[in-house]
């Protein structure tokens, strides 16, 4: 039997999801992603073009991610590739677009809500992306996986973060360990088959957050 | 597929470079420390070389849920002999520093048990109070590719050809000074208990003063390529997997996958990070249920042969 969770959740049930789109108006695109307690502000200029001429590419646009307030340079390496693959960037050739990540509330699962909150922001801006990348930290626990556990629970056990595309577990974008997992690969691929169920709750959050801005803006155009 | 096609420098798909590990080659400076190569037979200028040496500082134990008197540290530190535009410091330096904090965590001394387990770590020099850290210092000589597997191999090597003093033989702290002393060599040891614990060194039985310390975690790392063409109408075709990438191949890759397993438990998964790479390919490559299955193959095979080469 499944131990309780300390906040009541089931071992598969996600926090509460909030998604706040065009929160800052001096950016170009801008989001505010709360999952829980744990709260991401993510900021989108571009695409523009670059300060230093040698910073730019030819063809494509390069995409810069910062966190201002996380001292692993890992994470910021880690969400710049998967923006990059997911963005159109043949569109925007010899521009750079940058997206600041603030992270204003740390409760567990940060790598995953800065994620969505990034994509949240590049929807805002109106960046052309091939997909969506869906990203579900899984907590490895001796008796069973916990989905987007908080950071007291990620201080006892190990975790990881699978960034799903097109909610398929077949098709794993990326993943992330945080610490040792010390787990043989049929428990991992059981926690993207698990993370695959739980992400096409957030692809589907999305698209009624988006639904929600474009309407709320046709009232606003056409009143 | 794997065995069928060769790439630039001669290798096939699935052929790592030759790897050679030369332990204590910094002996007279540092407590530890480890010369890795990764080397092409066929093209000798050409290869990976990273040297890594650790250094024993003594501070103030970190205190954690699992050692509640407290346990050393490990600070990771890497330079570059000159700059590298296609190597991320800061991004290697943050991944071994998470790695090798779960290596040392689970350290242990060559102890003869003979009363309860120990509970202390081998790190840990006055409860609570003082403790050994220990700074890992990487450079990177050569880069020929596969920087990363390098790096975290020759850290492992030097930890494992670190000696730390034997705590058996007598310590103390002077709070005054915050000073600590060790009995000299030669000190009459007599079996004394700690707390609940009763401890004999083997240093004592070699009439020495330092020792190597256990890993149960050992940390092999394998780093494999995915390179994804499109234009090939076969579908096992368009997925090509290059084993010890070289640098010239990193830039083409559609993915870049870092498996570290336990040498002791190959079975075992420590760390497993893998993202869309950098590479020419605009199109996106993603890890199938099989491809992972694959890779933890692969991996199980290279830490074995790592393990002996370690160990050798």
């Amino acid at each position: 039997m499944t131990e309780a969770r300390p906040d009541g959740r089931s071992a598969n049930t996600l926090r509460p999801l909030s998604c706040e789109l065009g929160c800052l108006h001096a950016a170009d695109g801008s989001a505010l992603w709360k999952a829980g307690n744990t709260h991401v502000m993510a900021a989108v200029h571009g695409p523009i073009a670059p300060r230093i001429a040698t910073e730019e590419h030819a063809d494509k646009c390069r995409i810069q991610v910062v966190i201002p307030t996380s001292s692993s340079s890992e994470w910021e390496a880690f969400l710049t590739r998967i923006l990059t693959s997911c963005c159109c960037t043949q569109l925007y050739p010899r521009c750079i677009l940058s997206i600041t990540i603030h992270v204003l509330s740390h409760d567990g699962s940060i790598l995953a809500a800065a994620l969505h909150a990034a994509v949240s922001a590049l929807m805002d801006a109106g960046i052309e992306m091939k997909t969506l990348p869906v990203g579900v930290t899984c907590l490895l626990s001796n008796t069973d996986i916990l989905l987007d556990p908080t950071q007291v629970e990620e201080d006892e056990s190990a975790s990881l973060i699978i960034v799903l595309e097109n909610s398929d577990a077949d098709q794993m974008l990326a993943c992330y360990s945080s610490n040792s997992l010390n787990q043989s690969v049929q428990t991992i691929l059981k926690c993207s088959v698990v993370a695959a169920r739980v992400s096409q709750a957030i692809s589907a959050f999305w698209r009624i957050a988006i639904e929600s801005k474009v309407k709320q803006q046709c009232e606003t155009i056409f009143s | 597929m794997l065995q069928s096609h060769s790439r630039t420098d001669g290798r096939l798909l699935a052929q790592f470079r030759k790897t050679t590990i030369q332990q204590g080659i910094l002996s007279k400076h540092a407590s530890g420390s480890a010369l890795i190569s990764f080397r092409n037979d066929e093209s000798q200028d050409e290869s990976t070389s990273i040297l890594a040496a650790v250094t024993l500082q003594v501070g103030q134990p970190r205190c954690t849920a699992a050692f509640s008197a407290g346990r050393g540290d490990i600070d990771v530190t890497v330079s570059s002999f000159k700059e590298d535009d296609s190597i991320n410091i800061s991004v290697l330096q943050s991944y071994l520093q998470r790695t090798l904090d779960v290596c040392v965590q689970e350290a242990q001394e060559d102890l003869i048990n003979t009363g309860e387990q120990n509970h202390y770590h081998p790190l840990l020099l006055v409860p609570a109070k003082a403790a050994i850290g220990l700074v890992v210092t990487v450079k990177i000589l050569q880069n020929a590719g596969n920087v990363g597997d390098a790096a975290l191999l020759a850290c492992i090597a030097a930890l494992m050809d670190t000696r730390i003093p034997c705590r058996e033989h007598g310590i103390s702290l002077d709070e005054k000074t915050g000073r600590i002393w060790w009995q000299p060599k030669g000190y009459d040891f007599e079996r004394k208990k700690e707390g609940s614990v009763t401890t004999w060194c083997r240093c004592s039985e070699r009439g020495e003063t330092q020792h190597k310390m256990r890993f149960p975690l050992l940390p092999l790392p394998v780093t494999i390529g995915l390179y994804c063409n499109e234009t090939s109408e076969v579908d096992d075709k368009r997925r090509n997997w290059l084993v010890d990438p070289s640098s010239a191949e990193e830039c083409l890759m559609s993915t870049m996958i870092t498996m570290v397993v336990d040498g002791h438990a190959p079975e075992q998964i420590l760390l497993l990070d893998f993202c869309p790479s950098f590479g020419e390919n605009n199109s996106i490559c993603s890890l199938r249920t099989k491809d992972l299955a694959l890779v933890a193959q692969i991996a199980k095979a290279r830490a074995e042969e790592l393990k002996r080469i370690l160990v050798a």
